[in-house]
């Protein structure tokens, strides 16, 4: 009964990839989607392209403008900052997706079954993800000051060479960034695996032991391509979240030292909002977008591949 | 046999709480803080024990007046929370539906923009939508938000309730639509029921982007008297002097609710995630 | 209208007029300083901002008077009692078109506070009478386990208003056009030589042990509470700081000084520059009583009142009357005009103030140096001018 019930549930979930069947589309009537197109269209679509506009406007937020084409776009291209933001932005979009689903992952097998403790510490790890983001990285502002428990917890195991002024340091404060961007969301990726687990039948994976598979093989082979579904969704909300991370660094270092942790979300709102360049900071975040597409149909290109060949 | 609890299973339990107990260390620092008095919290390390622990921040807090009084920034949370997620998983769940049923070019087209515009950058939306929101009399009101976050979040949940849609099996709707059962029945009954482990990831996702968004919340409801908790927090954050522990305070206030709810729900989601999956 | 903060000095005095004029009520709408210039912006262009708000002279912020005069949105006060309340030197901040748009309401000093009750206990002497003195001081400081002043090195407000206070006194002192001069292209921040002592000055305070350990990272609302404690002596501020020190540590007694120029040169920025403007949307009867407001908000009385409640000093005030105890070192600058606004105020964007912030960082950190900062700035002014 256990491997009956659990093959189908595999072919289910490839169903997609085949071709459409006709007759589903009796079930459902297109205007049932007509409330959610039309909000999203206004608020997105419209919205952001009235907005959109000042990108070619030499707009200051307030007061007249003029349209100055492809300016704006030839100055970030043409700058420092534009390209340091690009490619912090990347880092700690990729670093912040890497991080939480390791460890989420790490910790949803752990937390899957056995542990005694396990609903109570599913619950504790997963209390940092209800904080906002603007209050978590004030506490951990605490944590990192130079006087703050992390360098006195380095003091006291004798790793005084490892202190430094964690937030204002040009190598490690872009770390201090995204320490706590996975602290804070590995709680929520664990519990997107935890959902997938718990629709793997347990008797699929004694089955494979009896056969003589080590772990690894029983997560590779057995495990893996039935928690698929969890892995798409944790990893492309990770990246998006990545991909526009501003609160903790704006709550963190404010972009510092010397820019060194400045990310293109950051800058737009730097630009937009308080310098008073709204047409330069329009049109970076535009930049901003086309980047996350590209990488966006990247990524889905490489999960639905690897689905294909498995 | 993965049932039993071996010694393999005891070093495991300890090693993960020994990771959670390195979790937890800002929360420690969070609850210190909210037990200080005012003098103590600026003085002392934010590491060290309150001399005398006081729950008086809550109760200054919570008997705050006019704009300060949590207990309404604690309400406006919740209705513009609860309002935006159930319009989100109202009008979320059933185009979704529609696009998993309906695949072809126009199924697809719906679909990738809806996907697009969860990448949009909303930043350059907010004068024009302000603007909107003033022309229809909704700003500073709950329908107001409730209409925005609708908006902002659908594409997100769209999306998440897509990818479990179309991995549901067809057969139960086949053989209710046998048996004669209407269309919005069968959406009803039957399918919406089995997307629930979708429903629990929208709730708890779009949830807790609502209830812990500072920004949006700020521009569109500066001056009204719908202020949420992520806002109230900053009449505590002074040019020269934060109130640290009064800041630490209503963040743990705020802490309560969702976690409750998420507490209500894990078992739920995890469960019926399970269900669906084996149909 | 709104302020800054809860208690903001003008919703105090607010209250008392509403007592005194039961038909006006008040309904103040805080909001957070950070955010303040994108939410009032935001209102005004959706129409829907308050009747009466607080801007800031100049045009050097989000939140400046000038610009949003140029786009329509505020009520002409030339005909007011506005006018009166500039000086030649300060009109400049709230003027545009020829015509008055905004009226002042205290005057803020921009200076170096001190815990007078810490700095007597180490035997530090103030106010300090040249540089060499203030070198002694930081060392007298150090060997205490305390640091003579806090630098929010992190952040651009405080790192720009301890360069200036510096500035003031090698640049502005011996060349107060100097702003005018730059306006025209006559000088740079590069070839101008204060700016480069200023600058250097500050790393050499830094690699002296000055500042509190990790000032690079330091943030402002951490400045307060460290010297209402004596963790640090002092730092630097605008006057009304003083306020809230009182305020978190009434036990000790704080002092308002000005930053010493290297041969005991004397010099600071004071200006008008915390301001009201009235919203030229808001409807006839709400600008009149708005007009009313403003005129009760510059008798004498009520300005020496509100005066009191910000730390400032009172607009009507102005040069050479008596001030409060805590200006008692820097009476004379005032009776010899030994000050001018603040320096930033009429820079043409707020990218400059922003690049010289960021700069300082970068030079405490060592990424970048001080020829490059004051290119940086060069560049930023001719962008933004031309």
């Amino acid at each position: 009964m256990a491997i009956s019930s659990a093959a189908p549930a595999t072919a289910r979930v490839k169903r997609p990839a085949s071709a459409p069947d006709r007759g589903s589309k009796l079930f459902a009537s297109w205007w049932w989607a007509i409330p959610a197109l039309v909000v999203s269209i206004l608020v997105h679509y419209v919205a952001v392209a009235v907005g959109g506009t000042f990108a070619f406007t030499n707009w200051k937020g307030i007061g007249a403008f003029q349209f100055v084409g492809f300016d704006n776009f030839a100055k970030i291209f043409s700058g420092d900052l534009g390209r340091g933001a690009i490619l912090n932005t990347l880092f700690l979009a990729f670093g912040f997706l890497i991080g939480t689903n390791v460890f989420g992952l790490l910790l949803a097998l752990a937390l899957n079954r056995g542990v005694k403790l396990r609903y109570f510490l599913r619950v504790v790890i997963f209390m940092p993800t209800v904080l906002s983001p603007l209050a978590v990285s004030y506490i951990w502002r605490f944590i990192y000051q130079p006087q703050g428990p992390l360098n006195s917890f380095l003091g006291s195991v004798g790793l005084e060479s490892w202190q430094r002024t964690w937030l204002a340091d040009p190598v490690s404060s872009i770390w201090t960034i995204l320490i706590v961007m996975v602290w804070q969301s590995t709680g929520l990726v664990m519990v997107i695996y935890l959902a997938g687990l718990a629709g793997v039948p347990q008797e699929l994976e004694e089955a494979a032991a009896i056969d003589g598979a080590n772990v690894f093989q029983r997560f590779r082979h057995v495990v893996f391509p039935l928690i698929r579904p969890s892995f798409v969704i944790a990893s492309t909300l990770m990246l998006i979240q990545g991909l526009r991370v501003f609160d903790q660094v704006m709550a963190l270092t404010g972009g510092g030292p010397f820019n060194a942790t400045e990310t293109l979300a950051t800058q737009v709102y730097k630009q937009t909002f308080a310098y008073g360049q709204f047409g330069y900071g329009a049109a970076l975040s535009l930049v901003l977008t086309v980047l996350i597409i590209v990488i966006s149909l990247i990524q889905m290109g490489l999960t639905s591949g690897r689905e294909r060949k498995s | 046999m993965f049932n039993r609890y071996t010694p393999a299973t005891l070093v495991r339990e300890v090693v993960l709480v020994l990771v959670t107990v390195v979790i937890l260390f800002p929360f420690y620092l969070l609850v210190v803080m909210a037990l200080k008095d005012t003098k103590e919290s600026v003085v002392s390390s934010p590491v060290a024990l309150p001399s005398s622990p006081t729950l008086e921040n809550f109760a200054t807090v919570l008997s705050g007046e006019g704009r300060n009084n949590v207990l309404s920034g604690l309400m406006n949370s919740v209705i513009i929370t609860v309002g935006s997620v159930v319009m989100l998983i109202v009008f979320g769940s059933i185009a979704a539906y529609v696009i998993s049923r309906r695949p072809g070019r126009l199924g697809g087209a719906a679909y990738v923009s809806f996907v697009v515009g969860i990448i949009l950058p909303f930043q350059l939306a907010i004068i024009p939508v302000y603007v909107a929101l003033r022309v229809l009399g909704l700003l500073g009101t709950h329908i107001g938000m409730i209409i925005l976050y609708t908006g902002l979040l659908m594409p997100l949940t769209v999306f998440l309730y897509t990818g479990f849609a179309r991995a549901l099996p067809r057969d139960y709707e086949e053989a209710a639509a046998i048996d004669g059962a209407s269309k919005i029945s069968i959406f009803l009954r039957i399918v919406f029921p089995l997307l629930s482990p979708a429903t629990g990831t929208v709730a708890i996702l779009t949830g807790l982007i609502v209830w812990n968004d500072f920004f949006n919340a700020l521009i569109f409801l500066s001056g009204s008297k719908s202020t949420t908790l992520p806002v109230m927090v900053y009449s505590f954050v002074g040019e020269n002097v934060t109130a640290w522990n009064l800041v630490f305070t209503v963040v743990i206030i705020s802490m309560i609710p969702i976690l409750a709810f998420y507490l209500f729900a894990q078992k739920k989601f995890i469960q019926g995630f399970a269900g669906g999956m084996k149909g | 209208m709104e302020a800054g903060s809860a208690e903001a000095p003008v919703a105090v005095l607010a209250q008392q007029y509403s007592k005194e004029n039961p038909d006006v009520t008040f309904d103040v709408e805080p909001v957070p300083n950070e955010q303040y210039g994108e939410v009032l912006r935001t209102q005004l262009q959706g129409g829907n901002a308050p009747d009466v708000f607080y801007v800031t002279g100049g045009q050097g912020n989000p939140h400046s008077a000038l610009p949003l005069a140029e786009a329509g949105y505020l009520v002409d006060l030339s005909k007011t009692v506005a006018k009166d309340l500039y000086t030649d030197q300060s009109r400049f901040l709230g003027e545009f078109d020829g015509k008055i748009w905004t009226q002042p309401y205290d005057f803020v000093p921009v200076t170096n506070n001190y815990n007078l009750t810490v700095a007597k206990e180490l035997g530090i002497d103030l106010p300090f009478k040249s540089v060499d003195d203030v070198l002694d001081a930081c060392g007298v400081a150090q060997k205490a386990g305390k640091s003579l002043l806090r630098l929010a090195g992190s952040t651009v407000p405080n790192n720009g208003l301890t360069t200036l206070q510096l500035a003031a006194t090698r640049v502005y002192s011996e060349d107060p056009d100097w702003n005018e001069k730059r306006l025209k292209g006559d000088v740079t921040f590069a070839d101008t030589k204060g700016w480069t002592e200023s600058l250097e000055l500050i790393v050499k305070m830094y690699k002296e042990g000055c500042f509190q350990q990790g000032a690079e990272a330091g943030v402002i609302a951490d400045n307060v509470p460290a010297i209402a404690a004596g963790t640090a002596v002092g730092g630097f501020a605008p006057g009304g700081q003083i306020g809230d020190l009182r305020r978190v540590n009434p036990d000790n007694e704080y002092v308002s000084t000005a930053f010493p120029g290297d041969k005991g040169e004397k010099y600071l920025f004071a200006s008008p520059s915390n301001m009201l403007a009235l919203n030229a949307s808001s409807d006839k009867a709400k600008q009149k009583a708005g007009l009313a407001f403003l005129a009760w908000l510059a008798e004498p009385e009520h300005a020496d009142a509100l005066a009191e409640v910000s730390g400032n000093l009172s607009i009507r005030a102005g040069a050479g009357a008596e001030l409060p105890d805590q200006y008692q070192f820097i009476s004379d600058y005032f009776s010899d005009e030994n000050y001018q606004p603040l320096g930033n105020l009429q820079w043409p964007s707020p990218e400059i103030y922003n690049t010289l912030g960021t700069g300082v960082q970068g030079l405490l950190t060592g990424q970048t140096d001080v020829e490059s900062v004051l290119k940086a700035m060069d560049a930023a002014w001719d962008q933004a001018a031309g």
